[in-house]
């Protein structure tokens, strides 16, 4: 009796994942536990091992298909064995409302004119699917000459021949990624060149959230600056302490994350999700921390913040930094944050407008240490300031109090070294 | 009226002229001097004839290893000049057919663009759909007190001098004052070079502009040095706060190139540093209104001005093409020559790739040393170390210029070292060495 692989639900909050690379083929044997496929979702990549032991009798979808959760990915049965009924009409349904998708996607999309879709809508042979998906030839950009505009076999190949040539490099670039490839490209003759090929996986994640943040919010950016002097002794102390104590590794990040914590309890508005009709706030603190990796930005998430000492929470960073740099981060330590903090203040910058990590309501930028004259018992001095860019969503903050919350914070920073005791 | 008016019958204009006639277009080429512009007449052209000469006489002179010796071999100036004279003339001639047969009417005027888009030329107004301006650059002549001095000359009058000086000094060290540094030192004429950088060449990787320098042996080079002043047939100059002079019969200046945009004052034109301003399908800010070669000061080069003079023809015929500049080469026709494409090392460096280079010495080839012995000359391949892709082809000795064709292919392809791997070059050739090059990477 054949059974179907399931696409795994990987995270509360994972609705669907993209195959990245399958490990096997049709009629390959494989025991249980053995890896079928690499699964990307919208944060990490997961392998995908075998729960039965049998011969591959049928891959439903290729590289590169996102699929919906608990949806079959491949049949494994006896060699030669009928796939069942309940298989069979599984299979053709997901397909169908894979097709469907795809459609509606495409009736979305705006860059494509009218007939193409059309022509979609048409049908394409199965043959000129297969040698459209072998070719990775973009079936969206092709006009159907069969049968009531059916794409069919000759004009996947005319798509071929006929059009720009591609770079080999170019070609390696899409199949990798899985990217369409465009009709037409920058290079001599139209030829289609890397630089024209789009960004895919966690790359093209980043682009769409991001997109989304800046397009469906109110975004403003306050920036402000805390007194630094307390922050950089308390951290000339831990480096110097007894190795017995553990605070060596205490960071000024680790810090400004403490005084963070702790300011967002008293501004429940601020530690909050805008969903549109109602606004969320939370009693934890779950802070994202935007961290840049080889694969782009992942944002793990700290849990219940408020309830850790700075050297807990100093210890549980370190530890979370180190699963982001094996890639051994599981997805659901990559979602469900309350606040978001990024810091660009180690490369020098003096400033920033972070981008929402909707649906969150707002995010911290910290930014450099700068020296600052100020004017003190009648004297200039200069003081060391650290610099915090606030960025909100006016839908769910107004002003005021956002400045309110930053102005607190800083008031949190300049006295560190009290609020540890606290 | 016509469909196209071109302002400059230089390599970009001459070459847009041939390229809209061929599309059935009715086309006005308007020139006030000479057809070919100044790479035909006073610039590239000539001074191939004239180094082609020097080539000769030096072989003749220095062949002894190779079983062939010759007495009393002399130069003669007059005929050099006189053939140099014929193959431009030719040419020209060439160039003039090259019109006739593609029906475009050819002006022998200055003309003039005029605010509502069209050119007054003599007493006429001539209009058009779209007019190319093609009006080249002239050498620019950098402020230096003395530099009226009558010994002072560019290198448009160098190339019509009657007798050979017996000493010349080059302001500026760039691919014109190396070529004419190249050829008179060849024939005898005490030549001094006077650069304000510390090596000649600017665009070559460093080490070989250097071979290029060092091998011409009979030429001074002055580097990071500041011309102060002329005084009569003597040039001051500054070096590490120490003034020195030295004097020769002629001063060539080439310290660079200006627009020519004497005849388009009228309108009111976009410009960058002092070149016209274009987008990569060779548009003005005015609209039927397109610039091509050297007055955009993009890639002052023959062969660019006449890819961007198809790209405007193009552009104007509704066919979609763009202009590219990153698949150009350039050769220096000096002895030994050089040419490149692409990124230098460095370039490719600055432009945030993790760079991968590989080096073939030519004296490893069989051609090459059976013709040059142990010369220098040698091949550098750049790649992006991602992704394998070729981005620089650089080469010194040899026939440098004639290869660079070949490395233009593999670049404007995108073809990476894998790829390049499984071209077949013929051997024994000089060639090759690309191969070589490509080879020394793994």
């Amino acid at each position: 009796m054949s059974e179907e692989i399931l696409m795994p639900k990987l995270g509360n909050s994972v609705e669907s994942c993209i195959i990245v690379e399958w490990n096997v083929k049709e009629n390959d044997i494989v025991s249980e536990g053995d890896l079928l496929c690499v699964v990307e979702t919208d944060k990490a990549t997961v392998d995908v091992e075998s729960t039965k032991s049998g011969t591959i009798l049928d891959i439903l979808y290729k590289e590169g298909d996102e699929v919906p959760v608990f949806t079959p990915i491949a049949v494994i049965g006896e060699p030669g064995e009928k796939i069942t009924q309940k298989d069979t009409q599984e299979v053709v349904q997901n397909k169908i409302q894979k097709d469907v998708h795809k459609i509606e996607q495409l009736e979305n999309s705006v860059d494509f004119p009218a007939r193409i879709e059309q022509d979609v809508k048409k049908g394409i042979s199965p043959r000129a699917k297969k040698k459209a998906d072998k070719k990775n030839v973009d079936i969206h950009t092709l006009t159907g000459s069969g049968p009531h505009g059916r794409i069919i076999e000759q004009d996947v190949t005319a798509a071929i021949t006929s059009g720009p040539s591609i770079s080999p490099a170019a070609y390696d670039s899409a199949k990798k990624q899985d990217s369409r490839i465009p009709v037409q490209g920058s290079g001599i003759g139209g030829r289609i060149l890397s630089s024209d090929i789009s960004v895919k996986g966690i790359r093209k994640v980043i682009a769409e959230t991001m997109h989304r943040s800046l397009s469906t919010t109110a975004q403003y950016t306050i920036h402000s600056s805390a007194d630094a002097r307390a922050l950089l002794a308390l951290r000339q102390k831990f480096k110097e302490s007894d190795p017995e104590l553990g605070l060596r590794g205490i960071t000024i990040n680790d810090s400004i994350l403490f005084a963070l914590s702790r300011t967002l309890l008293s501004f429940p508005d601020i530690n909050a999700h805008f969903l549109g009709d109602t606004i969320k706030t939370f009693s934890t603190v779950d802070l994202g921390v935007a961290v840049d990796t080889p694969r782009g930005l992942l944002v793990p998430v700290l849990r219940s913040v408020e309830t850790l000492s700075l050297k807990q929470l100093s210890k549980k960073t370190r530890d979370m930094y180190r699963r982001v740099d094996e890639n051994t981060v599981s997805p659901d330590d990559l979602t469900g944050s309350t606040f978001t903090v990024t810091n660009l203040g180690t490369l020098g910058v003096e400033w920033f407008t972070p981008v929402l990590n909707i649906p969150e309501v707002a995010i911290l930028g910290v930014c450099s240490i700068e020296q600052k004259p100020v004017l003190e018992a009648g004297e200039i001095k200069h003081i060391p300031f650290i610099g915090l860019s606030l960025t909100v969503n006016h839908q769910a903050v107004d002003g005021a109090p956002a400045a309110a919350f930053l102005q607190k914070l800083c008031k949190m920073i300049k006295e560190i070294d009290i609020i540890t005791a606290v | 009226m016509y469909d196209i008016i071109i302002l400059g019958g230089g390599p970009g204009g001459y070459v847009a002229a041939e390229r809209a006639g061929q599309k059935g277009k009715k086309v006005l080429l308007i020139e006030k001097e000479t057809l070919g512009g100044v790479c035909l007449n006073h610039g590239c052209v000539p001074t191939k004839s004239l180094l082609h000469s020097a080539k000769l006489f030096k072989n003749a002179q220095f062949s002894g290893q190779y079983g062939v010796e010759a007495d009393n071999v002399s130069f003669n100036f007059q005929q050099a000049m006189h053939w140099k004279n014929t193959v431009v003339s030719t040419m020209v001639h060439g160039v003039d057919f090259l019109m006739k047969e593609h029906n475009v009417d050819v002006l022998y005027e200055e003309g003039t663009l005029l605010p509502d888009n069209s050119v007054q030329a003599g007493e006429k107004i001539y209009k058009a759909g779209s007019i190319i301006i093609a009006t080249g650059s002239s050498p620019s002549v950098p402020p230096i007190p003395g530099i009226d001095s009558s010994s002072v000359i560019t290198s448009r009058e160098l190339l019509q001098i009657q007798k050979l000086p017996s000493s010349l000094t080059i302001i500026g060290g760039g691919v014109i004052g190396m070529e004419f540094a190249s050829l008179f030192s060849t024939v005898g004429v005490k030549v001094s070079v006077i650069e304000m950088l510390p090596e000649v060449l600017p665009m070559m990787e460093d080490r070989m502009a250097r071979i290029v320098r060092t091998e011409m042996k009979d030429v001074d080079f002055y580097l990071n040095a500041k011309v102060d002043r002329i005084e009569n047939n003597t040039v001051f100059y500054s070096r590490e706060e120490s003034e020195a002079s030295v004097a020769s019969d002629l001063i060539l200046i080439a310290a660079g190139r200006k627009a020519n945009t004497g005849s388009l004052q009228k309108l009111n034109l976009a410009y960058r540093k002092g070149f016209l301003s274009v987008n990569e399908k060779m548009e003005t800010n005015i609209p039927g209104i397109y610039a091509i070669g050297d007055v955009t000061g993009k890639s002052m080069l023959a062969h660019s001005a006449s890819r961007m003079g198809e790209v405007a023809v193009n552009t104007i015929c509704d066919k979609r093409d763009r202009m590219r500049y990153n698949a150009i080469p350039w050769a220096v026709y000096t002895i030994p020559e050089a040419a490149g494409c692409g990124f230098t090392e460095k370039e490719a460096h600055e432009s945030g790739l993790n760079v991968h280079s590989g080096m073939f010495q030519m004296k490893n080839n069989s051609r090459y040393f059976a013709e040059h012995g142990k010369g220098r000359g040698m091949c550098k391949i750049v790649t992006d170390a991602e992704t394998g892709i070729i981005v620089g082809i650089h080469l010194v000795g040899g026939v440098s210029s004639e290869l660079i064709a070949g490395a233009a292919g593999i670049i404007e392809a995108e073809l990476r070292i894998e790829e390049v791997k499984q071209i077949v070059y013929p051997h024994p050739s000089l060639s090759e060495v690309i191969r070589d090059a490509v080879w020394s990477l793994t």
